[in-house]
């Protein structure tokens, strides 16, 4: 099974979602501890309790734990926004509207959950909603459901602005592509790629059945993998030095 | 997906799943020993590797530097007046805080506003409830078969508590509605007598009553 280097580096226990935060926090608790051989569940296990307890904080009037709270999730807030959204402004936006959610809704806050699946599901959420009213009114029909058989992309090429058509750089042709999908697609795929989520985890976030967060990478995947190919882009890159397997 | 990847269709069906690394590890397995035998689905997995790497590449790299958030949510709180007053309020147990920052309140607003009460309503007329203020007069209710209310807000009348006996016969009125008045008049306090010398002001005038009161206006 082929996994990028990237991809790998996903699934380890110190993934890219952690802020250097929450590695500080995660280095001190630890610290007394000369092991360096963790469960691989060790480290998220803490984080939750550490997040869990600044919530707890927070509740209590502390604003210094809120503020704690949000630098060591800014990152996930941030990249979940910036990979749903195209402009940096709009996900800064977004990501700072999510925290402002949470501060107002922390005494609802269940503790049975994970701060990072609370934070995850309002971003994606707030994404979603994003797209959806920035989107052509005859494609929302197709987000709905995803789990309906036969939906495929709304929007060929042809329908894009002109400017974006002969956008040179490849993460625009990416994102045009992407933007061409349905709202759920793109948060599956985001939180599957840039996350590392699992579809389990994924699943929980978005209110999903596992099969359902499945199908969504799998339609994703396919249909941007389809507009890829059909703008020439997939054979472009086989053609160059170390573009294959 | 719990099928066998035997087919070319089922296993190039697959390839999306297999190139992020979702299919379950039997699945997996299956569609690596079809792909070690098949190159055409050789050739198509590898198309399906390469775009997903570049959705993965591209996406990585149009998302920068994380920007510092706290400083715009903390200014949209302070904004919105929320950051001194949402934290105390929330939490378990936050109804028994509401209660209790409500009853303080409350407290405090009668330790403030009674005696201003006390000091500025009787200089229009209002008596404090309550309050066994001298000379202070409440505005007075209509009487049933009164023809019309009579609001006579009247002015500071020294009573002696010694002479509340007088009073009552002093003020005793001719009306006919008066005698029920007067059945409890014994039982009043103080304070009513003087309301009640004004509602038998009112039954008197609603009545054309001949008799008139001493010393009042």
């Amino acid at each position: 099974m082929p996994e990028t280097s990237l991809a790998r580096q996903k699934r380890s226990p110190d993934r890219p979602g952690y802020t250097s935060q929450a590695m500080t926090a995660r280095q001190d608790s630890a610290a007394q501890s000369q092991s360096e051989a963790q469960p691989e569940d060790r480290p998220e296990a803490e984080e939750a309790a550490i997040d869990h307890e600044l919530v707890r904080q927070a509740q209590a009037g502390d604003q210094e734990a809120f503020g704690r709270l949000v630098q060591r999730h800014q990152g996930r807030a941030w990249r979940v926004a910036r990979g749903m959204v195209p402009s940096d402004e709009d996900a800064q936006d977004l990501a700072q509207e999510a925290f402002l959610r949470v501060f107002r809704s922390l005494e609802r806050f269940d503790f049975k959950h994970d701060f990072t699946t609370w934070l995850y599901r309002i971003v994606t959420n707030l994404g979603i909603d994003w797209l959806r009213k920035r989107r052509p009114a005859r494609s929302l029909q197709a987000g709905l459901e995803d789990d309906e058989p036969g939906y495929d992309v709304e929007d060929e090429a042809g329908a894009l602005p002109s400017d974006a058509l002969e956008a040179s750089e490849t993460a625009g042709e990416v994102r045009d592509v992407l933007r061409t999908l349905a709202p759920h697609f793109q948060s599956a795929l985001v939180l599957r790629e840039l996350e590392g989520l699992s579809c389990a985890e994924i699943a929980e976030i978005v209110g999903a059945t596992n099969v359902t967060v499945r199908w969504r990478l799998h339609r994703g995947r396919k249909l941007f993998q389809e507009e890829w190919e059909r703008r020439g882009r997939t054979t472009e890159r086989l053609e160059q030095p170390g573009g294959g397997l | 997906m719990n099928q066998r990847f035997e087919s070319c269709s089922d296993v190039r069906a697959a390839l999306p799943l297999w190139a992020g690394g979702d299919l379950e590890p039997d699945e997996n397995q299956a569609v690596q020993r079809h792909l070690d035998l098949c190159e055409g689905c050789r050739g198509s997995a590898e198309l399906a590797d390469v775009s997903r790497r570049e959705l993965v590449l591209q996406l990585e790299g149009s998302i920068g530097k994380t920007p510092d958030l706290w400083s715009g949510v903390r200014a949209q709180l302070i904004a919105e007046g929320e950051t001194s007053l949402a934290p105390v309020l929330a939490g378990p147990g936050s109804w028994m805080r509401r209660a209790g920052i409500g009853v303080a309140a409350a407290a405090a607003a009668l330790l403030v506003t009674v005696p201003l009460a006390d000091r500025l309503l009787p200089e229009r007329g209002v008596t404090v409830p309550g309050r066994a203020g001298v000379g202070e007069i409440a505005d007075a209710p209509s009487l049933p078969g009164a023809s019309r209310p009579v609001v006579a807000p009247m002015g500071p009348l020294a009573v002696d508590p010694g002479q509340a006996g007088d009073l009552s016969r002093r003020l005793r009125p001719l009306g006919p509605n008066s005698a029920e008045l007067w059945r409890n008049a014994e039982a009043v306090s103080l304070e009513s007598l003087e309301s009640l010398r004004l509602l038998s002001n009112e039954v008197r005038f609603g009545q054309d009553s001949q008799m008139r009161l001493t010393g009042d206006r």
